[in-house]
């Protein structure tokens, strides 16, 4: 048990550098998960767009009845809540500003054609959305107001709420329902692929560097011990600290996703983690061939693990990408983790006929552990052969 | 002075560590971010929304029809006519539409999910049956027909709006995750910073107690090293913005002679932070390092570089904190010489930024004026 007790000890001494893609990931999941609300949502829910509005006009009947719709509507903002509108317009927290110029709503209830002074995002949804809602309510009201000129306008106003309020039904399909806690999951098992990556490349490498130390191997091949049991005791360490980083990853799903972790759902998600982890641990020998240098490891680790994860989509929803990006991406195992990822968040049931989609992506991730296993050892047999040829 | 500027430069330049992370980090985090935003914004970008519509044997609806034949031709929806609900069904399950829709004495609408595209669908047909209601109310309130003139007017679609030309750039938020990865790339020469404070600190290397024992005054060798530092991250960052520019197809607006000028006044408040940490701090070179690296992804992170909308919540809600970020400083002035028409708010950064490296600049040569070795 010698050599498995050095391996503990080894990772010890570098536990500082080898949990910090462990930190990252529990700050990185602590605040999207604890973020938002549980919510079930299986109702269509309209998106509420940031309208501001700057009212340089009085207020009326009309522009109090205007305001009320657009509030039930939109996320409403006035212009002392928004310090700089095109910074806010910027960073998409007002999508839509109006301003409302004077004598707008006395000129309107006149019959002119007086103009509502507006600036957004260019040919997007919600410019269209809310001027189809003032165009709309504003329209109406003009057609009482034509169609009864004796009327009040609180009569009018009354109508067109009451015209306003038709609408038409929508709901979600069946089987689209989508409920907070499994977005949550998504977010969480993706940002997971960080932390195996980052901390297993970094554990493994440091320690298989450490071995591989000349005067540590000479002392080592002198001992009575096999090559081949020293190798043996070397894999298991391997093995048990991917158990320990599953643990913690399981333990921490548990803390920050409750019993979800343990669902039909969640008991794939884990088995998905964990064949990426044995991608990881692939990657890890394979790169522990060629970096010996401890500067070199934390770069090279780092670099992996920040570009896989973003290539593959765990940062980054795959629908976000561009197609350039998913081709690319589709060259690495991060990618069929988070496509295995996002199959499972779309699945309410299952049954194997459904799961196709999901076995495909776990497959191909064991395909890329083994292919890695496999250049990683026949490289150290190659360097190994070539030493010996060379003595 | 030159012959100490020159060795300094080979010094810095053989550090393969710190060039990393200050030139191909940065240089491949930012591809990264490219390969990964190159769609994010693609949600809000109004497109045809693709619907089927059921459409049963013998419905006869004239006026809708029309309705449905117009958006059509407007671009506002693409639709699949199909004659079952199953058909339609199956169309949004393989996601081949975005909703389906059935109507009769009400419209319903089965939607994949709730969002922008979906939203405006419902806006679209929430119009329809609108007017169809104020129809129906307008003939049960005047007990009589609506008129032709009536009709007319009612369908109409009038334009209340018109939009104010804006003087400022295209508000693209995808720019500001570039904007924070220049500035981490600036701050980083902290790194550098850490490392020559030690290179004349007799009792942190080698380097240093060769060079105390040099006859050349301390601050020449002080000054020589920060030159040499300054240079070589100043280059960097000028490939980084470079590669930005003409790789990637990053915006940075029509002022890139400022552009460089914020690089460099960023790259020595970096440098600044790097003197003023490794002057007054006593512990490890590597602790020294974590501290900079610390302050310089919080303030990254504080700078919107994990998520923009954080910038504007910051400077929203402790505008005070986004002023003593130097993260935040750093890309509020990329962003202002890119978003806005004047530089007023890029000259306030820059100046802030000034008064920051003077200050760290003038601890950390107070802390090391006049620290002499009798042993080591």
């Amino acid at each position: 048990m010698k050599v498995f007790s050095t391996y503990l000890r080894i990772l010890n001494k570098h536990k500082g550098s080898i949990s910090l893609a462990m930190i990252i990931f529990v700050a990185m999941a602590v605040i999207s998960v604890k973020s938002s609300d549980i919510s079930q949502i299986t109702e269509f829910q309209e998106e509420k767009i940031a309208v501001c509005v700057i009212n340089q006009d009085e207020d009326t009947v009309l522009s109090d009845g205007l305001k009320a719709y657009m509030n039930e509507h939109t996320e409403l903002l006035r212009e002392n809540e928004v310090t700089n509108i095109e910074d806010a317009l910027f960073f998409r927290q007002v999508e839509y500003v109006v301003i409302i110029p004077k004598g707008f709503y006395k000129d309107f209830l006149l019959g002119k054609k007086p103009k509502l002074e507006s600036y957004y995002v260019e040919n997007s949804y919600s410019a269209y959305c809310v001027e189809n809602l003032i165009n709309n309510y504003l329209s109406t009201f003009k057609n009482y107001a034509l169609s009864f000129p004796d009327a009040a306008p609180e009569t009018i106003i009354e109508n067109t709420k009451r015209d306003m309020e038709t609408e038409c039904n929508v709901s979600i399909g069946k089987g689209n329902e989508t409920n907070e806690m499994n977005g949550w999951m998504v977010t969480f098992f993706s940002c997971a692929a960080y932390a195996v990556l980052g901390v297993i490349t970094m554990g493994i490498t440091t320690v298989i560097k450490s071995f591989k130390q000349i005067d540590v191997k000479r002392r080592t091949l002198c001992s009575p011990v096999s090559y081949m049991k020293i190798n043996k005791k070397v894999w298991m360490g391997h093995g048990v600290f991917g158990l320990v980083v599953f643990g913690i990853l399981v333990l921490l799903g548990t803390v920050l996703l409750g019993k979800t972790v343990f669902s039909v759902k969640g008991l794939y998600q884990l088995l998905n983690l964990f064949a990426f982890e044995l991608c990881a641990m692939g990657i890890a020998t394979l790169m522990s061939q060629f970096v010996s240098n401890s500067s070199a490891i934390a770069a090279v680790s780092n670099t992996i693990s920040i570009c896989l994860c973003f290539l593959g989509g765990c940062f980054v929803p795959l629908e976000y990408m561009s197609s350039t990006a998913k081709t690319v991406g589709s060259f690495t195992p991060a990618y069929w983790y988070s496509k295995a990822t996002e199959n499972l968040y779309e699945l309410s049931e299952f049954r194997l006929t459904l799961m196709g989609g999901y076995f495909k992506c776990l497959a191909i991730e064991v395909g890329f552990a083994i292919a890695f296993f496999s250049i990683a050892l026949l490289v150290e047999k190659q360097k190994t052969m070539g030493k010996w040829k060379e003595a | 002075m030159v012959k100490q500027i020159y060795y300094n430069l080979k010094l810095v330049i053989r550090e393969k560590e710190i060039l990393f992370w200050n030139g191909i980090f940065t240089i491949l985090l930012s591809t990264m971010f490219a390969l990964a935003f190159g769609n994010m914004l693609d949600y809000e970008k109004m497109e045809p929304v693709s619907m089927a519509l059921i459409e049963e044997e013998n419905q006869e609806n004239e006026i809708f029809r029309e309705v449905i034949n117009a958006l059509e031709q407007e671009g506002y929806i693409k639709v699949t006519k199909v004659t079952e609900e199953g058909e339609a069904k199956k169309l949004l399950a393989e996601k081949n539409v975005a909703a389906y829709m059935e109507y009769g004495e009400e419209l319903k609408i089965t939607v994949q999910e709730s969002g922008y595209a979906t939203t405006f669908l419902k806006s679209v047909f929430d119009n329809y049956a609108q007017k169809q209601a104020t129809y129906e109310h307008m003939m049960e309130q005047l007990q009589r027909p609506l008129t032709q003139e009536e009709v007319v007017r009612l369908m109409e679609e009038e334009n209340y709006f018109t939009k104010v030309e804006s003087n400022h750039a295209e508000p693209d938020l995808v720019l500001n995750y570039f904007f924070t990865i220049i500035a981490m790339g600036c701050l980083y020469s902290g790194l550098n910073g850490v490392r020559l404070v030690k290179n004349i600190q007799g009792n942190q290397s080698d380097v240093a107690v060769r060079n105390s024992l040099s006859p050349m005054p301390r601050y020449k060798l002080f000054l020589s090293s920060v030159v040499a530092n300054f240079a070589v991250q100043y280059g960097l960052i000028g490939i980084l913005v470079l590669y930005m520019k003409y790789m990637l197809k990053v915006e940075f607006g029509t002022h890139m002679a400022m552009v460089f000028l914020v690089n460099g006044v960023g790259v020595f408040m970096g440098l600044s932070l790097g003197v003023l940490v490794g002057a007054i701090s006593h512990s490890k070179e590597n602790v020294k390092q974590w501290i900079v690296m610390g302050i310089t992804m919080l303030g990254c992170y504080l700078a919107g570089m994990m998520d923009s909308s954080m910038k504007y919540k910051v400077q929203e809600n402790a505008p005070f904190l986004a002023y003593i970020n130097p993260s935040n400083l750093l890309t509020d002035a990329y962003y202002s010489l890119y978003y806005y028409p004047d530089m007023e708010r890029t000259m306030t950064n820059l100046a802030i930024m000034c008064g920051f490296s003077l200050l760290f600049c003038g601890i950390g040569i107070f802390a090391l004026r006049r620290q002499q070795y009798e042993s080591i």
